[in-house]
């Protein structure tokens, strides 16, 4: 079921986050998300969006295997789904659209 | 290498949504092991985030979006499944149809308010002798309770039949004769041209019913106007009523049968007309009970003080005529109980019965939608899993319910819709405003709700039992080992319970009709035409005599004709005169002790036509005539009230209180079931026509082969001696036996339509059940089958678990039935509502259906497989 209104903010930083990475787990779609925008997203914040983007058939998960640690749990993996990938396409172009020219105008902005 | 978190970081993990808490603790241990505060502190970080996101989802999502999808999925559900589609669907169509035709019933018979204008005030007035019998009155006595100051106005009505000429061939019109204020009284407009007011009073004027106008005069509306001869007395048609006047015969005991077709003016005195012809002064006769008194409340009374009111009027009536009214009381009864009261009890029933059916029709469809939830739980787990809240299940689950429900409710109504015209017909013609039946937007109305509450119902079964069962777990295993019918258990209880009700309600009626059928009328009703001649009041008794002499001498004559014979009032199908009896050398008895008499005139051959038996002495015969002795024969059951333990012939009695009017007895004969097969026998009495005659008579004619054939061939010997002479209300014994009949009939096939539809809900829901069981315990059986079950013990094993609901349910609807029986009591004719019989075998119907339907599927537990459910599991 396609999804009717665009992404959240959240939700396309993290899908981005996970179509960079190729062990795409929890922990590892923060830090990748942390160093590269140097925004930190709590542990409550990641999973609940993952959860929606999989309910929307963006992304889809599957269990990997146990983490080689006493009490390790097996990882919950993610990937981009195709209209995972559409989607991210999509937004990031409706951005562009509106970004287009607004470098210029902050310099205007900036020297006036 | 993580360690324990402190307990208050444990504490606050529940801050945080069960879903993700496991994740999250895992990341945050990894993060800050051993700094519990700097724990403590993400995890409420974390708790705060993950109800912030949770609110912009939320916040974009409403309840309703993704409907469509939920709606396209249960679509494809319902047709990828199409065994449980169409029989749950079949099962809410069914339960829709039954229930929007049976309310379409109801509305019209019960709930649609009478056509009368403030109806609550409108009401008869009964004698009430002091058995508490209500009768109706002389028209003297009616007069005067009319006046009683509690009533705003009364109008006096008579049933009466009259032969009509001026309309071509002389026909004969049953209908009222009413006192002028009649229709002001009921505060009603006709249809065309005008009704009486009370300066009519005395006119020879007749308003017509809607029915009779149609039927008779194909809706001429220039009918009005008209002058037609009716009694012996023209009389200018001035108007017609509209088809909403519902206007039945008033009797004493509600019936609705036969509405008169015109209501034609008393004469001046107000006294209503009636078949015998007057004395001088009518108005002055309180005896000759043939007298209805319709009656409108004073609007600042309450209609619940009407009967005190006319107590106190009976009271001062006793002590101005004691000869005549001592001892009687006045009766009020509403015109609602009066012409609504004999539906009333069939009606609520029925109404139960179709309530019981949409229980057992949800009970059903869910326990249809579990055994579907069995085969779908690891789609909804997995679908639990991604993140589908409850309430959303919930949603798919009602969603397909209602569409099921939907498909079945539309064509349950459309079923309804076209079954109501011919359920209309199917009920008795007695019914009240039976032809009134219609469907209309609240009758639909109530399929909607009906619908919607069969889709409820059923999709609440599955989501209670989703909810209650650990997801994860379901998720891990296909089903836990050794689920036992819970839930389920109480539904095929109930519906087992609600067959046994209506079951042996179907068994009781069943009963009841075949014991009416049983019931030996006393004569020969084979082969027997009947049909009324009315002469000319004007006609002297000796005149009417010659007549029916010659009438009777010229059928006998016809071929094929065995016998013929006439009498006053016809037995079963006719009316029933009453008379009092009194033996002679007996003191008089109380008036309160008097007994009624059945009063009979016939012609000497009436008991050989009959078949009658004569138990002694003679029958009547010619020589009878009004020059000799005055005779009488009675039956078997009035010789022994009046000479118990003796002969009776040759000893004499008298009709009149204290009169030396003598009849002597010469014969007994054998009792017959005058007021039909579901009365008991009156004590009844015979007189000769030749000594006492009246101006109307009924004929019967004994024929050898097919009796309607000989009508035409009477029709003819008739207008041979009377040419203005109509032969009415031809008709074959067996046809009034018939219609004697129909109520037992009809509530004997209405009980057998529900008790088949609950006896089916039932097994389906057993069936249904024990499926949905057998899916589940898959493994528990390949284990029992590992260590060495026979398959005839496995299935032995689960029909044994199933039928225990199905007999506690039998229990509970044999004690249910119990308390119930009390109100079909009035309903079965030689019955006992309490009859063992009836019970014990509903019981065992429903436990055999119950064992049969559980078997069919035990037999697959037989047969499972044990290493292939092992390993499935």
């Amino acid at each position: 079921m396609p999804p009717r209104q665009g992404l959240g903010e959240l939700e396309l930083i993290v899908l981005l986050a996970v179509l960079r990475i190729e062990q795409a787990y929890g922990a590892a779609i923060r830090a990748e998300v942390e160093q590269r925008t140097g925004r930190a997203i709590s542990p409550g914040a990641i999973y609940p969006t993952l959860d929606r983007l999989e309910t929307k058939g963006l992304v889809r998960s599957w269990f990997g295997d146990p983490v080689a640690e006493p009490g390790g749990r097996s990882r919950r993996l993610f990937a981009v789904t195709p209209a995972g990938l559409r989607e991210a396409r999509r937004t990031w172009r409706q951005f562009e659209a509106l970004g287009e020219g607004v470098d210029a105008l902050t310099a205007k902005a900036r020297t006036s | 290498m993580s360690r324990q978190p402190s307990r208050l970081a444990r504490l606050l993990l529940h801050l945080i949504p069960a879903r993700y808490r496991a994740d999250v603790m895992d990341d945050l241990l990894r993060e800050h092991a051993g700094r519990s505060l700097h724990l403590c502190r993400a995890i409420l970080i974390s708790a705060r985030d993950a109800r912030r996101v949770r609110r912009q989802h939320d916040a974009r999502e409403s309840f309703w979006s993704g409907l469509g999808g939920d709606i396209t999925q249960a679509i494809r559900h319902a047709r990828r499944r199409p065994g449980l589609t169409v029989f749950a669907g079949l099962i809410v169509a069914l339960a829709v149809g039954v229930n929007t035709a049976a309310f379409s019933v109801t509305r019209s018979v019960l709930l649609r308010p009478l056509p009368f204008a403030d109806e609550a005030r409108v009401g008869f007035v009964w004698d009430q002798a002091s058995s508490g019998r209500l009768e109706p009155m002389g028209p003297g006595r009616a007069l005067d309770l009319g006046q009683t100051a509690v009533f705003e106005s009364s109008a006096l009505i008579g049933h009466i039949a009259f032969t009509v000429t001026g309309l071509g061939e002389a026909e004969r019109w049953s209908g009222a004769s009413v006192s002028a204020p009649f229709f002001d009284v009921l505060g009603v407009r006709p249809l065309i041209g005008r009704t009486f007011t009370r300066d009519d009073r005395g006119a020879d004027m007749v308003v017509l019913s809607h029915a009779f106008w149609q039927s008779r005069f194909g809706e001429d509306p220039s009918v009005v106007g008209r002058t037609v001869v009716l009694g012996d007395r023209p009389r200018v048609i001035v108007g017609v009523m509209g088809p909403d006047f519902y206007w039945p015969l008033t009797n004493p005991q509600p019936t609705a049968a036969d509405a008169p077709t015109f209501w034609a003016i008393a004469p001046a005195h107000d006294a209503p007309e009636r078949p015998g012809g007057f004395s001088a002064d009518p108005s002055r006769e309180r005896q000759s009970g043939y007298v209805r008194l319709v009656v409108r409340v004073r609007a600042d009374r309450d209609p619940a003080s009407v009967n005190a009111e006319l107590a106190a009027k009976a009271g001062q009536l006793a002590a101005m005529y004691p000869d005549t009214d001592a001892g009687d009381g006045a009766a009020f009864v509403t015109a609602r109980a009066q012409m609504l009261g004999a539906a009333e009890r069939p009606l609520w029933l029925l109404t139960a019965a179709t309530l019981l059916v949409v229980l057992g029709a949800a009970t059903n469809v869910a326990g249809l939608f579990l055994v579907n939830l069995a085969a779908r739980q690891r789609e909804f787990a997995v679908r639990a899993a991604l993140g589908a809240g409850r309430w959303r299940m919930a949603r798919q689950f009602l969603i397909e319910s209602l569409t099921i429900a939907g498909t079945g409710g539309v064509v349950g109504a459309l079923g309804a819709v076209m079954a109501v015209p011919v359920f209309a017909t199917w009920l008795p013609s007695g019914l009240a405003r039976r032809d009134m039946m219609s469907m209309d937007l609240n009758v639909l109305g109530i399929a909607l709700v009906v619908t919607t509450l069969v889709a409820v119902l059923a999709a609440s079964a599955p989501v209670v039992q989703l909810w209650r069962r650990p997801r994860i777990e379901a998720l891990r295993t296909a089903g836990p080992l050794g689920a036992r019918l819970t839930g389920r258990g109480v539904l095929i209880g109930i519906q087992a319970g609600v067959a046994v009700v209506v079951v042996t309600l179907t068994l009781l009626f069943g009963a009841s009709l075949v014991r009416l059928r049983a019931v030996d009328v006393g004569f020969d009703t084979g082969n027997l035409l009947t049909f009324n001649i009315a002469l000319s009041r004007d006609l002297a008794p000796a005149a009417r005599v010659e007549f029916y002499d010659r009438l009777l001498t010229d059928l006998r004559g016809l071929p094929g004709v065995s016998s013929a014979g006439a009498a006053v009032t016809l037995p079963i199908g006719g009316d029933d005169f009453g008379t009092r009896a009194y033996p002679e050398g007996r003191p008089l008895p109380r008036r309160e002790d008097e007994l009624r008499i059945g009063y009979q005139i016939v012609s000497p051959d009436w008991f050989t036509t009959l078949g009658v038996p004569v138990l002694e002495g003679r029958g009547l015969v010619a020589s009878d005539t009004a020059d000799r002795e005055q005779v009488v024969v009675i039956n078997e059951s009035l010789a022994r009230w009046a000479w118990p333990g003796e002969s009776a012939v040759g000893r004499r009695l008298t009709t009149r209180r204290g009169s030396s009017q003598w009849f002597t007895v010469v014969g007994v004969v054998k009792d017959i079931h005058h007021r039909g097969p579901g009365a008991p026998p009156r004590l009844e009495l015979y007189r000769p026509y030749m000594q006492d005659s009246l101006s109307f008579m009924a004929f019967a004619v004994r024929t050898g082969g097919n009796a309607m054939a000989i009508l035409p061939a009477i029709r003819r010997t008739v207008t041979a001696l009377d040419p203005a002479l109509p032969v009415a209300g031809a008709a074959l014994m067996t046809d009034h036996l018939r219609a004697d009949y129909e109520d037992a009939t009809t509530m004997a096939g209405l009980t057998t339509l529900f008790g088949a539809l609950a006896l089916m809900l039932a097994a389906v829901g057993v069936y249904g059940a024990v499926a949905f069981s057998v899916t589940e315990r898959t493994a528990e059986f390949g284990l029992r089958a590992a260590l060495g079950a026979r398959p005839g013990a496995v299935s032995a094993l689960v029909v044994r678990q199933a039928l225990k609901p199905v007999a506690a349910g039998c229990a509970g609807g044999v004690v249910a039935a119990w308390m119930l029986s009390g109100s079909v009591r009035a309903l079965l004719f030689d019955v006992a509502p309490t009859s063992v019989a009836a019970y014990t075998a509903a019981f065992a119907v429903i436990l055999a259906a119950g064992a049969v339907a559980a078997w069919w599927p035990s037999r697959r537990a037989a047969r499972v497989d044990p290493l292939a459910a092992l390993r499935s599991s």
